[in-house]
């Protein structure tokens, strides 16, 4: 594919590709969490593939590799937005000066009104209801808040339940009856409600099993000011600065999830310090200008006399936002 | 009765009684005079026809006293004359039936000799003849009967039919009351094959139970297997027999099976025999190795050229010709030539993939033009006929090169780096070697090839084929000396075009890719050509993809040991030289 767009478009003109996930690198869907243990890899070789996906061959694995590497090559310029996803693409293979980390812009946005309660225990989990993004983990935690009696409320926000396997189907729901003194499932939603969603929570939790690479949510959330309780590692871990704009926990451990909501509940001390530090997000303006800046270069590096005739107008609605 | 044209036959104006004549196939003839004369003086006009060949007998019995005259005509027979003749059944009757035995058999020795002598029009109808002419004058044996309290057993297991006149049988016979003196395989037409004393012998332990005795073992053994040939071409299907007969001058006889003519099936089936030895010196291989050379002949044969395509414009003058055979996986075509595009000179060289997968044309027709429109690489695609192997696919590619240089390249082989062609030309050029290999990398960078050495087992059995620190890391030291070594691996080896038809190119009698490489580089050890290693041109050899290991352990066992036969010597030389 990017051969033939290459072909089409002829030696002159720039290819930039935004990397969204780990489709290269990963052959279990890109998700980079072996399948022999479930945890995150970070060390793809065509022997753990081979481990991971008994039925292909190590060399088929190594094959896969180079014929992705060669269609790649007909790129100039790969954009990554995190550090974490562009380390992952160079320990891959790509290199290193053809990776540059370029986090995805954001419209402005009006944030949500604080809640004018006194304490801060209201979170809400936005995202696909999947294994991968850990949302049993998060209603495990919960389920041991309210054993424990602490004064919280979740608000789960959802959707493609029904496409998830039937064994993740069924812990869901059971989690949920065991939960439903403390969690409010509200299935899918719709963007246009997300500052009403945003008004009514005081943290939003990221606590995906996997790596991630900028999760949108984490985005938004900052947008809104709100604090981020998310996984320690990956993206998550990059784009959510533990003590600082958020709070970390052990990734796929719902003791430690639960021991961070309930400090993090504890003292809205605690919540307006981490808010006060929130950094707004990176600008959509700001990202069309280092976009444009950046196909410059390469046209110049091409020796292209040609200038760029018509810079692509910054976009003013962003229609569908996915939760990847 | 007229004057006939049959008649004019008989030039002996004394023979008072008229010859009788039957066709035995369209160009062949049998006539029968009653004649006493010892050689009776014939002339022929046979409507136009003319005899091409003419084969007599004579019988002496009293009253019996004639001649059998066959003979092949240069043609079809002339209607005229297939309508004076008789029946077959009707002069078998009339002329041979009442012939003493000896006379009879004769008569079908002149037929197998006339069979034998020079290709018909109509081998079918020949068959056919003979075969009705045996029926007709053989001496049924008594017919063997399996039974615990019959000292006699035979049974005939298997006809594979490796041409039209090679065979290999499989059956087995016992003789409780005397030993077995002769075996004959005789076959629809009459051709009679002595089994004895060359066939294989091979143990059967559940024949040897149902008669409650011990298993025999070796040239004992109850069952034999093995290679024959008959003297005349025998195409039909039904009809074998098996005759034993004892010391005591007791027969036997029994029907054998249905033909089976699949050449794929059979060298199967020849090879799973393989398991009955345990080294490479067995006499069981001098009946395998004929059969599987007669099969692989076979099959080179019948892998021809069939088409070409050309895509893009091919380079002028090219330095070096690359074959690649691509066999059941063609996915692997773009895999190579995704890596061959980010190299320059893959682009001045002539390279050639060989179908040997026919049955995958139409794909491969399919993905081919996408590919070139997609990489722009020029190539070709050489399509066989049939399968034909490893070494059939490379010769076959061979022969269309334009280059003066030759590199032989197995489709799942990819280069690490570009300027790797140039490398390993430019070191042939300089050194005028014979054969020469790059360094080969498995997936996970360990040494895959580093050049080959022989091995065999302290206890004398079959050289194998060792590679030098496989499993080691790529950058061992050792492992990155240019140097002569024994052999290189077939999956990469460069040679110079005039050299490789010199020698013959690959030799097919070693069945699917397997120690072709090594006997290449022994008969150019034999002109006087060394065989290098290069270290500084690596590729990844991703081995093992192509074929069922099963499949492949049958096959092994039989490269190992033919390579063996063929070379014991002069790996004896080369271990000395080499170490």
């Amino acid at each position: 594919m990017l051969r033939e767009i290459r072909r089409t478009l002829g030696e002159d003109v720039p290819i930039l590709y935004t990397l969204h996930e780990f489709l290269p690198i990963c052959h279990r869907n890109g998700q980079l969490v072996r399948t022999t243990t479930e945890k995150p890899c970070k060390e793809e070789s065509p022997r753990r593939c081979h481990e991971c996906f008994p039925e292909v061959s190590p060399q088929a694995f190594f094959m896969r590799k180079r014929f992705i590497q060669s269609q790649m090559s007909a790129v100039d310029r790969f954009l990554a937005p995190s550090n974490f996803l562009r380390d992952r693409f160079v320990d891959w293979g790509l290199p290193e000066d053809k990776v540059v980390a370029e986090e995805y812009g954001r419209l402005p946005v009006t944030a949500a009104p604080t809640r004018e309660r006194r304490q801060r225990n209201r979170l809400v989990f936005i995202g696909q209801l999947s294994y991968f993004k850990g949302v049993n983990v998060l209603l495990k935690a919960m389920k041991r808040l309210q054993d424990d009696g602490i004064d919280v409320h979740l608000s789960v926000y959802g959707a493609n339940l029904e496409l998830q396997p039937d064994e993740f189907r069924e812990e869901f729901a059971a989690l949920l009856e065991a939960t439903k003194e403390t969690v409010g499932f509200e299935g899918e939603f719709n963007h246009d409600d997300l500052p009403a969603i945003m008004a009514d929570a005081d943290w939003v939790v990221v606590p995906s099993i996997w790596w991630e690479n900028s999760p949108l949510v984490i985005q938004e959330a900052a947008q809104h000011r709100r604090p981020v309780i998310a996984s320690d590692i990956g993206g998550m871990a990059e784009k959510v600065h533990d003590g600082v704009s958020g709070l970390h926990f052990k990734a796929a451990d719902p003791a430690s999830l639960a021991e961070t909501i309930a400090r993090a509940v504890s003292s809205r001390k605690l919540w307006d310090e981490l808010q006060r530090r929130i950094e707004p997000p990176y600008a959509m303006d700001e990202h069309v200008r280092s976009l444009t800046r950046q196909y410059k270069e390469l046209l110049a590096s091409k020796g292209s006399e040609e200038e760029l005739v018509q810079p692509p107008a910054p976009a003013t609605e962003i229609e569908d936002v996915r939760y990847a | 009765m007229p004057e006939t044209e049959i008649e004019q036959l008989s030039a002996a104006a004394e023979s008072a009684v008229a010859p009788l004549a039957t066709m035995l196939a369209a160009d062949a003839l049998a006539v029968h005079l009653f004649s006493a004369e010892v050689e009776p003086a014939i002339e022929l006009d046979l409507a136009g026809a003319e005899i091409a060949a003419e084969l007599c007998c004579r019988f002496a019995g009293e009253d019996d006293a004639g001649h059998l005259i066959v003979a092949r005509l240069d043609r079809a027979a002339p209607e005229e004359l297939r309508l004076e003749c008789a029946g077959l059944r009707g002069f078998l009757r009339e002329r041979l039936a009442g012939l003493g035995r000896g006379d009879r058999e004769e008569a079908m020795a002149l037929l197998e000799e006339l069979a034998a002598g020079g290709e018909s029009q109509d081998p079918i109808g020949l068959s056919a003849s003979r075969a009705l002419v045996r029926e007709g004058l053989r001496e049924p044996l008594p017919p063997s009967v399996v039974d615990r309290d019959e000292p006699q057993g035979l049974h005939f297991d298997s006809v594979l039919a490796l041409s039209e006149t090679a065979f290999y049988v499989r059956g087995w016979a016992r003789d409780g009351q005397a030993e077995p003196v002769r075996l004959t395989a005789v076959s629809p037409e009459g051709s009679r094959v002595e089994l004895l004393p060359e066939i294989y012998r091979d143990p059967r332990p559940d024949v040897d139970s149902f008669y409650e005795e011990p298993t025999r073992t070796g040239a004992a053994g109850t069952g034999f297997l093995g290679f024959c040939e008959t003297r005349a071409p025998s195409l039909l299907s039904t009809g074998w027999l098996l005759e034993m007969e004892n010391a005591l001058g007791v027969t036997r006889e029994v029907p054998g099976p249905q033909v089976s003519r699949d050449p794929l099936a059979a060298r199967a089936a020849i090879l799973s025999d393989l398991h009955k030895e345990r080294h490479w010196d067995t006499p069981l291989m001098d009946h395998v190795i004929p059969a599987v050379s007669l099969i692989q002949q076979r099959l080179e044969e019948e892998a021809k050229i069939e088409s070409v395509w050309q895509y893009g414009e091919p380079p002028e003058a090219p330095a070096v010709s690359i074959v690649v055979p691509l066999y059941g996986r063609i996915d692997f075509l773009e895999h190579q030539l995704a890596q061959f595009v980010h190299d320059p000179e893959l682009r001045e060289a002539d390279l050639i993939y060989v179908l040997d997968s026919p049955e995958l044309a139409a794909a491969l027709e399919n993905a081919a033009g996408q590919l070139f429109e997609l990489y722009g690489l020029p190539f070709r695609v050489v399509v066989l006929s049939q399968n034909g192997g490893y070494s059939v696919a490379n010769n076959r590619g061979a022969s269309l090169a334009q280059g003066r240089l030759l590199l032989l390249l197995n489709s799942d082989v990819l280069p690490d780096e570009p300027g790797w062609l140039s490398r390993m030309a430019d070191f042939y050029e300089e050194h005028e070697v014979g054969a020469l290999g790059p360094k080969l990398l498995f997936e996970d960078d360990t040494l895959q090839h580093a050049g080959i050495r022989f091995q065999r087992p302290p206890d004398g059995g079959a050289w194998e084929n060792e590679h030098f620190f496989k499993g080691l890391h790529r950058d061992l030291p050792a492992a990155n000396v240019a140097r002569a070594v024994p052999a290189v691996s077939g999956a990469c080896m460069m040679i110079a075009r005039d050299l490789f038809e010199q020698v013959g190119g690959l030799r097919g009698m070693f069945v699917q890719g397997d120690y072709e490489d090594t006997d290449l580089c022994l008969r150019l050890r034999q002109e006087g050509r060394e065989t290098w290693y290069l270290p500084e041109v690596e590729l990844y050899h991703l081995e093992g993809q192509s074929y069922a290991l099963e499949t492949r352990n049958a096959m092994s066992r039989y490269n190992v040991w033919l390579h063996t036969r063929l070379w014991d010597g002069e790996i004896e030389a080369v271990v000395a030289a080499h170490g």
